[in-house]
């Protein structure tokens, strides 16, 4: 049973740079389902990050959205004012942003912070009924009560963690996109807070857009991937089937590089530079690195296509001879 | 028989306050590890945030004074050393730092970096010899020299300025190279390419690596022998196949399960949560990670246990490991005997 | 094929390398974020071609009493008028404002240098010459900076030169300098690229001077143009008490001269109004100066491609 809660579809986002415009997201299409959790990975201008700005509205100066739809259970969200928008976020799509330890406002206790949110989307509670609520939150994302009349300061970073999920899901939202929610964490302390976020997400019903770049942590939380390289979407599967059979030849190198403890191996990357968006290659983007690369690879860039059932990759390999 | 190329000699670093101030830090705990290069190895020291590596990396390098004992480099202590034996050191433990942008001063092409060394420590006689030996070390770890010197910092990518920090490293023919993280800020199709090419520098330019991380996977790929820091104190030590794919210390076990991976065989497991990690206070007398070990005993609590020998190539600090399972006492070592259970023959790999 | 030093030798243009018109293309677009800086800078430059274009059409022995009949409203041969001793104004201004630009440059560059020089050593080096030097930046800061200068001026009067009212000046334009640099320094000195550089062998001077002067060099340019503007404010101060260089035509002793005959009382307007618009001028210029280098100085204004 699956049933489509976030569609994006033709999503394009541009930068202005001095030195000329540039697409940091760039026509980028997928389904979210509902109570899926979906990873992006990708590395330094992949454009997972503006990807997940994007579909929370916060996209600035000098990015703007210029094309395609994000529909929010029908709704198009693409083209809503900022006061729209800021109607829908929180309360229906929310975000936990990257490095959300440090954006807790230092001077207030923790209790305000996640009351904040709440109050702006007009809704009123007594006195008692905020204090329920913020104690049933810190609850859900494993914080003893105590903490609500803390201050950020006095919480470790995986506290402080979870206190940015308590204030992601506080109303309840749809979606919620995780923008590289551990990266600053220890990895004993990493488990717990995803692990934590997986079981929120099964209470709530909600989804979770998982951004980051640790293929290992997708490996561990994640039900579909999706892998994206210079702005766009290269391969999008199940996580399983990513992993042992990966389509696209990024994903695969990608896969290869993975240090494990499983057994000593040669330790190989991918060769060649991360893309310049300034100056992208004409054709595939990924062809100069690519081992399988022929001809038509270096003119045309090659569209995401369903391979195989439910599997989506973006390689001429995989297309059939027209 | 000259002087082992490093030696911790029972080495503490307390920050805030002496050494009975409460809210004194314990960094360090009464550290000891002796480094020989012969063969030249790679140490790979795991720890998380609070364990004490960096500083171990810092006091290596002599940024930090030790509290109390001694850090030597060739016999001498880093400290006491006059102008010449300083800049002797200097030469021969280098560095690879993780943050491969405030390592470059914004006001000057990459070059700078490079040549002030070769220039200081009087390795090349010419600017023209020094750009050749420059140009030699770019290549060495796969950069195009026409595309990375004369460029400023700010024109490449995270991963290019690692690799030349990398180059660095084995243009000035050190003894010794301390990788700091070197890879954790850098994308991960490039991780792979660094660390092997920090791998071929122990390999063959025959340069003693110690590698800091809290990767235990990369620290298992890529390195000999492993020792396992937790709040400023070894919990474990040995050769690496041995302490990564038969953990015996809980800690050690915890870290395992939690790292996540990509492949089948090793998904993650729901365990009872052991509490958050705090800092044991300075005073607590024993074993650091007492609070948060499924198995702790009274005995935890009023001694931090010794390191017992529990295989050739082995030594754990647990009480677990008092005994074996035939009730016959295991052999402890001595603080100062810690790389007695290093392996001193480079092992082969499967390919 | 080339090694990469012939390239040095003879650049060529390398794929990413921006080119001479790229270049200017961005210094141009740096100077339109910047208007402060670009007005600043234009309107200092007219006061300065104002002064070299007046001399070429004057004589200097013209700003000096006696010289023409006394108290004359403007007029075609004097575009400023008379003063009571005869001074032609126009003259007397067009010779003054060199003389104001020399003593605010001069005091400004020995208190900056000082103050740089002393701010480095208390920042990089800390210990106890950081407290000594800190701590008399500290207290010299609170001390009335006009009133020792106008206890140093009572001191010399009389015998004062225009290079001695910057010494003076110097001797309280330093302390500001010192502070400022010093918190940079402070912020810098743990950078990684420091301790990379200590551990490539730099000594301590080596690091002042390679590492970490470079990248100030935006605040000392700020520090300096403070510097002048406090120099100059203080010398005129001094000067329209009557306690600078009493020969001097700088702008200073003429306003000192026009409040001791009453100017503004008797309405002898054109004595007056000249020397203060061009002090206000010259002020206007500097702290758009200030506020344009501020700007570069401050890493978060200024954005790179």
């Amino acid at each position: 049973m699956s049933e489509v809660i976030l569609a994006i579809r033709d999503l394009q986002v541009q930068y202005d740079t001095s030195r000329g415009p540039v697409n940091a997201v760039n026509h980028v299409s997928f389904d979210l389902q509902k109570g899926e959790i979906l990873g992006l990975v990708g590395e330094s201008g992949s454009g997972k990050t503006t990807l997940g700005m994007a579909l929370v509205g916060l996209i600035q100066k000098p990015g703007r959205v210029v094309g395609g739809e994000i529909r929010l259970d029908g709704r198009n969200l693409a083209g809503l004012s900022r006061h729209e928008y800021k109607a829908v976020r929180l309360s229906e799509i929310a975000l936990m942003p990257q490095g959300a330890m440090n954006s807790l406002n230092p001077v207030t206790r923790i209790r305000e912070q996640i009351l904040d949110g709440i109050r702006d989307h007009g809704i009123n509670m007594t006195q008692k009924e905020a204090d329920v609520h913020v104690e049933r939150l810190l609850e859900r994302v494993g914080l003893r009560p105590e903490v609500a009349n803390m201050h950020a300061h006095e919480l470790s970073g995986g506290m402080k963690q979870r206190v940015a999920m308590a204030i992601a899901i506080s109303l309840q939202p749809k979606v919620i996109i995780a923008d590289e929610p551990t990266s600053a964490l220890d990895v004993v302390v990493q488990k717990r807070v995803m692990e934590t976020l997986k079981d929120v997400q099964e209470e709530l019903g909600a989804s979770i857009i998982l951004i980051g770049h640790d293929m290992g942590l997708m490996a561990q939380t994640v039900d579909r991937l999706g892998v994206m390289y210079a702005g766009r979407l290269v391969e999008l599967s199940p996580i399983q089937e990513a992993l042992i059979k990966p389509q696209h030849p990024y994903t695969r190198l990608l896969i290869e590089s993975l240090p494990t403890t499983k057994g000593k191996k040669r330790l190989r990357g991918i060769p060649g530079l991360a893309p310049q968006l300034l100056n992208l290659p004409r054709g595939c983007a990924f062809h100069p690195r690519c081992p399988h690369t022929f001809d038509h690879c270096t003119q045309e860039n090659p569209a995401l296509r369903e391979v195989i059932t439910q599997r989506w990759a973006a390689c001429h390999l995989l297309e059939e001879p027209s | 028989m000259s002087a082992p190329l490093i030696e911790f000699r029972n080495v503490s670093k307390i920050f805030g306050g002496g050494f009975f101030d409460k809210n004194r830090t314990i960094a360090l705990e009464n550290f000891s590890m002796t480094l020989d290069d012969n063969p030249p190895l790679i140490t790979a020291v795991v720890g998380e945030s609070g364990s004490g590596k960096t500083t171990l990396a810092r006091l290596l390098l002599g940024l930090e004074t030790p509290t109390a004992g001694q850090v030597r480099y060739r016999g001498k202590e880093i400290h006491k050393m006059n102008k010449a034996e300083h800049r002797d050191f200097l030469h021969n433990v280098q560095f690879i730092f993780q943050d491969p942008f405030g390592v470059y001063n914004p006001f000057y092409r990459v070059d700078h970096v490079l040549l002030k060394p070769l220039q200081k420590f009087k390795l090349a006689s010419s600017r023209r010899q020094a750009y050749h030996l420059i140009e030699e070390a770019l290549e060495t770890v796969g950069l195009r020299p026409e595309e990375t010197l004369g460029r400023y910092p700010h024109q490449m990518s995270g991963g290019q300025r690692q690799r030349i920090m990398v180059a660095r490293a084995l243009l000035l023919k050190p003894k010794l190279i301390i990788a700091d993280e070197p890879v954790s800020m850098v994308d991960a199709s490039l991780r792979a390419t660094i660390l092997s090419n920090i791998q071929r520098l122990n390999e063959e330019f025959g340069i003693s690596i110690i590698y800091i991380t809290h990767d235990l996977a990369t620290g298992y790929q890529i390195s000999h022998n492993m020792l396992v820091l937790y709040h400023g104190a070894v919990a474990e030590a040995g050769a690496v196949d041995l302490v990564v794919n038969e953990p015996q210390h809980p800690y050690t076990q915890l870290l395992m399960n939690s790292i996540p991976q990509a492949i089948p065989e090793r998904m993650w497991h729901r365990d009872d949560a052991a509490p958050a990690p705090t800092r044991p206070a300075a005073d607590f007398p024993g074993c650091k990670f007492t609070d948060r070990c499924p198995h702790a005993m009274a005995s935890c609590r009023t001694q931090q246990p010794p390191l017992y020998r529990t295989a050739p190539h082995r030594a754990v600090a647990c009480y677990l490991h008092e005994a074996d399972p035939q009730g016959n006492k295991i052999p402890t070592l001595d603080t100062t005997g810690l790389d007695h259970v290093f392996i001193t023959e480079p092992t082969l790999y499967e390919s | 094929m080339s090694t990469v030093l012939e390239q040095q030798i003879r650049p060529g243009r390398r794929s990413y390398e921006s080119t001479r018109r790229q270049q200017i293309g961005d210094f141009g677009r740096f100077l339109a974020r910047n208007p402060n800086l670009v007005w600043g800078v234009l309107l200092l430059l007219a006061l300065l071609a104002f002064a070299v274009i007046g001399a070429n059409i004057t004589e200097e022995k013209d700003a000096y009493p006696l010289a023409a009949p006394p108290l004359l409203q403007p007029s075609a041969d004097y575009p400023f008028g008379t003063d009571r001793l005869g001074r032609d104004l126009f003259a007397t201004i067009i010779a003054g404002i060199p003389l104001t630009f020399t003593v605010g440059l001069l005091a400004g560059l020995i208190g900056l240098i000082i103050g740089t020089v002393l701010g480095f050593i208390s920042g990089y080096y800390g210990g106890w010459i950081d407290t000594v030097i800190n701590g008399t930046v500290d207290v010299g800061l609170t001390i009335p900076g006009l009133m020792v200068l106008i206890i140093l001026g009572i001191a010399f009067s009389g015998r004062l030169t225009v290079g001695g009212m910057a010494l003076i000046v110097g001797v309280i334009a330093w302390l500001r300098p010192a502070r400022i640099i010093r918190s940079q320094v402070l912020t810098l000195r743990n950078r990684p690229y420091v301790e990379v550089a200590r551990l490539s062998g730099m000594s301590g001077m080596e690091i002042i001077f390679l590492e970490l002067m470079p990248n100030l060099l935006p605040f000392l340019a700020a520090s300096l143009v403070a510097a002048v503007s406090q120099a100059v404010l203080a010398s005129i101060g001094l000067e329209a008490l009557g306690l600078g260089p009493i020969e001097a035509p700088t702008l200073g002793m003429t306003i000192y001269w026009a409040i001791l005959d009453g100017a503004v009382i008797n309405r002898w307007w054109w004595w007056w109004l000249p020397p203060i618009t061009v002090i206000s001028i010259l002020f206007l210029g500097l702290f758009l100066l200030s506020m344009g280098l501020d700007e570069i100085a401050n890493p978060r204004v200024r954005e790179r491609v």
